[in-house]
């Protein structure tokens, strides 16, 4: 993708920059695939975002806002395990305890119940207490068993939760 | 450069193709997404009409005239005018998304991914941006940057994420 296209809608063009860019934009052809595309990114974000937290491990803040709008049962774990009940639920959302007051940054592994990961939300955002994480019934219905293990920056594991998904 | 001059001004199919896209961008830059798409309609159908009434005759200057068409529109976009003109926009929208190409739509699954792969500030800065359309400002005071900063990290972070759609892998940071 054109990456001053990029730059232009980040808004990180000084003011004659950005009135030379305009002039090309409307007058190079080869710039409008790229403008097609840059477009689609945004309404993909937006579109994302529509289905849910585009991101499965939340703030408390986002987490909040959440419930506003959709049906979200938080769970607690008790010894490591989450039991879920989808039915009338839009998310489930649960806790992960752990002590993270030295951590500077965390990765949440989404793993098989072999202990593979399949997936990493590098970055994730926490607090000293813990983390949040939340998956649509959707999501949730298609994995009866999510395995989460979270990991600092030096790959230490730091928890690990699974939440067994019950439709009912 | 300018190809314009193979633009054949009877054909508004055609037309409509080449410059709503660059209107849409045009306007998410200045506007964010909450009125560009009305402002971009409403800018092409100006565009359709100012030709209908041979005001554009020359397909040569025909990017600098749309061009003086967008900003025009923008000076007079508040957000009341954007409502009424938004029957009118959408009367002209049905017509033109039948005339649009079909665009292959961006990878959800794989945008996903790449968010996610995204450091935190940049996903945030990204989403605060593009979904929740915080300004800058905004973004700046939530975050402990400055105007400057956000602006530079939201530039890094949307080309982190085209880089990380456009290949191969996906998923990888």
């Amino acid at each position: 993708m054109n990456d001053e296209l990029l730059e232009y809608l980040a808004g990180a063009m000084s003011g004659p920059r950005e009135e030379d860019f305009e002039r090309r934009l409307f007058d190079d052809a080869s710039l409008l695939d790229a403008a097609s595309r840059a477009v689609d990114l945004l309404d993909g974000l937006r579109a994302l975002s529509a289905q849910g937290p585009p991101v499965p491990i939340v703030s408390e803040s986002a987490l909040a806002a959440l419930t506003r709008t959709a049906h979200v049962t938080m769970h607690e774990p008790v010894d490591g395990r989450v039991v879920a009940h989808l039915a009338g639920q839009d998310f489930v959302a649960a806790r992960v305890p752990a002590d993270l007051g030295d951590a500077r940054h965390v990765d949440v592994l989404f793993c098989t119940p072999e202990g593979t990961p399949y997936f990493r939300v590098h970055d994730a955002p926490f607090t000293s207490a813990g983390l949040l994480v939340v998956c649509s019934a959707h999501v949730a219905r298609a994995t009866p068993l999510l395995f989460l293990r979270v990991v600092d920056e030096r790959g230490g594991t730091r928890a690990e939760l699974c939440i067994e998904n019950r439709d009912g | 450069m300018n190809e314009v001059t193979q633009v054949d001004l009877t054909d508004e199919q055609a037309l409509c193709a080449r410059w709503l896209p660059v209107a849409r961008v045009f306007f998410r830059r200045h506007v964010g997404v909450g009125a560009s798409e009305d402002l971009a309609q409403e800018a092409t159908v100006a565009l359709l009409e100012a030709v209908r009434a041979e005001r554009m005759r020359d397909p040569t200057r025909i990017g600098g005239f749309f061009l003086g068409i967008c900003r025009n529109v923008l000076r007079h976009s508040a957000r009341d005018r954007v409502r009424q003109l938004r029957a009118y926009s959408r009367m002209h929208h049905d017509e033109q998304h039948e005339q649009e190409e079909p665009r292959e739509p961006i990878d959800r699954a794989r945008l996903w991914a790449c968010l996610n792969a995204l450091g935190g500030r940049a996903r945030e800065v990204l989403l605060r941006t593009y979904v929740e359309e915080d300004s800058a400002a905004e973004i700046a005071a939530a975050l402990a940057l400055t105007d400057v900063n956000v602006r530079v990290l939201r530039h890094r972070s949307l080309a982190t994420l085209a880089r990380c759609l456009e290949s191969r892998e996906g998923s990888h940071r």
